[in-house]
Order: structure tokens, then sequence, then C-alpha cells
């Protein structure tokens, strides 16, 4: 039984919406206990009080606004998408335009200047000697 | 051909034989930039994503701003929406939960209180709807607007929108067993808030 009232208690009366593996069981236990047809009544007043609910009636301002999306949609695309419909787009030719330059200024300074590029390696590891000067061989040398 | 598109029985007999087409054979015309076949679409599932919006943010005019925005997204990405096993109606309660979520986290971000969000319901009901009708719809979506957001949304799709388990599952993107779990607790929460409601139905005690 309280298998039977659980079932109820999620699924409703209505043994349509009951888990298959569920409904011989429960239809067993209808034909035979009278409790359990009382539940069922009880559940089933509910399903009714919920299934009356009437039915929500739109407004006719509300069905003009939405029947005339097309139209308002096609008019909208006639005035502004040929005009500016690149515009969502320029974001991205944007950045291919900077990664593009980027490229090409990478390419160009470490082909054709090599050495100098080196020498900043050398110079940066000058200027970390020159940060932390000679105290740290020292220190780690002692 | 074009001068009578607008003409009334050529728009019936369009309109008749589109009808009997599929959510998903009317998408793949949608991307091909067929309106009458996204009006269908509009007809067939407005008021219930409507209804499901609204009462997951609980504003009616919320609800309608999220509704402009997963039409205007049906119609923008058609050309590209592609089935991948998936139903129509599956993939648009998941378009719409998804607009609602963004709304609920930028009302969170502004710090606005549940109680300032407005009356959950407001000109939902037919202007038959008995009055009786109206206050108990009324009750029920404020009890809906007091769960936590998850259970919301499980209740809702499997038990005001008629969803199948595994439909709402595949909306809320979770297991079997976790829909099971949300709706038990949804449910639960929901049984104590409405019980005078229920006595009311059953003529008996809650």
């Amino acid at each position: 039984m309280d298998e039977f009232r659980t079932l109820l208690e999620a699924w409703g009366a209505d043994p349509a919406r009951w888990p298959r593996e569920r409904q011989t069981g429960a239809q067993a236990l209808l034909a035979s206990s009278g409790e359990a047809r009382m539940l069922l009544a009880d559940e089933a007043a509910f399903d009714a009080l919920l299934a009356g609910v009437p039915e929500t009636v739109p407004s006719a301002a509300l069905m003009q606004g939405i029947l005339a999306i097309p139209r308002t949609a096609k008019q909208e695309r006639k005035a502004g998408g040929w005009r500016f419909g690149f515009l969502p787009a320029l974001p991205r030719f944007a950045g291919l335009a900077t990664a593009a330059m980027l490229g090409f200024y990478i390419g160009t300074t470490s082909l054709f200047q090599p050495a100098r590029s080196m020498a900043a390696d050398t110079e940066t590891v000058n200027i970390s000697d020159y940060v932390f000067g000679d105290s740290i061989d020292g220190g780690a040398g002692q | 051909m074009d001068s009578t598109r607008g003409a009334a029985p050529a728009g019936t007999a369009d309109a008749t034989a589109l009808n009997i087409l599929s959510d998903e054979a009317l998408m793949q015309r949608v991307g091909g930039g067929d309106e009458p076949a996204y009006r269908i679409l509009v007809a067939r599932h407005l008021s219930r994503h409507l209804g499901f919006a609204t009462r997951l943010l609980g504003d009616r005019a919320e609800g309608e701003e999220v509704m402009q925005e997963a039409f205007l997204k049906l119609w923008r990405g058609a050309a590209n929406w592609q089935p991948r096993g998936a139903r129509f109606t599956t993939w648009f309660y998941r378009v719409v939960l998804n607009l609602c979520i963004d709304r609920q986290r930028k009302r969170r971000g502004r710090q606005v209180p549940i109680e300032d969000a407005g009356d959950p319901v407001d000109q939902r009901q037919p202007a038959d709807a008995g009055i009786h009708d109206r206050q108990m719809s009324r009750q029920i979506d404020g009890a809906l607007a007091e769960l936590p957001q998850r259970q919301r949304e499980a209740v809702s799709l499997c038990y005001l929108q008629g969803l199948t388990n595994r439909e709402a599952a595949d909306v809320l993107q979770v297991n079997i067993k976790a829909l099971e779990s949300l709706l038990t607790r949804g449910r639960a929460a929901l049984k104590q808030r409405l019980g005078h409601l229920r006595s009311e139905l059953t003529g008996g005690t809650p």
C-alpha cells in the first residue's frame, strides 16, 4: 500500500502516467483493495482541480504583435541588413587583420635580424646579473 | 497568385492544407519563410505556452514579453532548426523555459521580492469563466507561485500543460527519477496549500 501511495503522490491518479513497471502491481492492488480505490479517488479529485485551470487567452494586441514578427523581421532586414549587415562580422575581420600584421612583423624581424634577437637575450641575462649583483653567486659559493 | 493570397477563400484553403501538417513539418516550412505555416504554429502554441510562461514568472506582462521573444527566436531560428529526434513542442517549451529562467535571474539580480512581481493571475480566464472558477484558478496559481522554481516547472508541465513524463523530463533536462522527486514534493506542497479546495470538490473533509 505504501508503494501505491508513493506512486500516486508523484504521478497522480492517471494510470497512463504511472511508470510501466509499476502498473501491473498497482492495478492488482486496485482490484483487491477498497483503501487503494479511495486513495485513487482522492488523487483523481486533485488532478481534476489542477486540470480545471482555464487556458490562458492571449490578448488581441499580443496576438497581433506575434503575428507581425515575420513582416517586421523582413522590414528590419531590408532597412538595416544590407547596409549594416557586415557589422556583426567586423570584430572577426579586425582580429584577422591584427593577427596578420603581427605575424608579418614577427616574421620580418626574426628572419632578417637574428643577431639582434640573440643580443636581446644576452642583454636580458646581463640585466639579471646587474639586478642581483655578484652577491648571489658569492652567497651560493660560500 | 500573389494577388489572391490575402483573399479569404484562398487563405482558408491554404490554412486547411497546412493545418493537417505536424508541428515539425510546419517548422520546416517556416524555415523557408512560409508565413501561413508560422501563423498556424502561433495559433497552436501561443495559449499553452503563454500560460506556462505566466505561471512560471507569476506575471502576465512578463509572460507576454517572453512569448514575443520566443516566437521571434522561432522565426529567426527556423531555417537552422533540426528536430534531432526531439518534438517541436519539447524544443519550444525549452525555449520558453530558458527565457523565463533568464528573466528570473535578472529579477533576482535586481533583488525584487516575489510579492512585488504583481498578481500572478490577471485576465487569463475567458470572459465567460465563472467567478468561482476564477477564484479557484487564482488560488491554484498563487499556490504554484509559492513552490520552489524547479517544482513549479515540473508540476506545470505535467499537470497543467499535459506533457507526458518523458516530454517533461526532456524539457527540464532531468531523468525520470528526478522528475518523480520534483513532482512528489511539488504535489505534496500544493495539496497542503489547496486542501480547502479539494474538500470543496469532493464535498468532504480535506
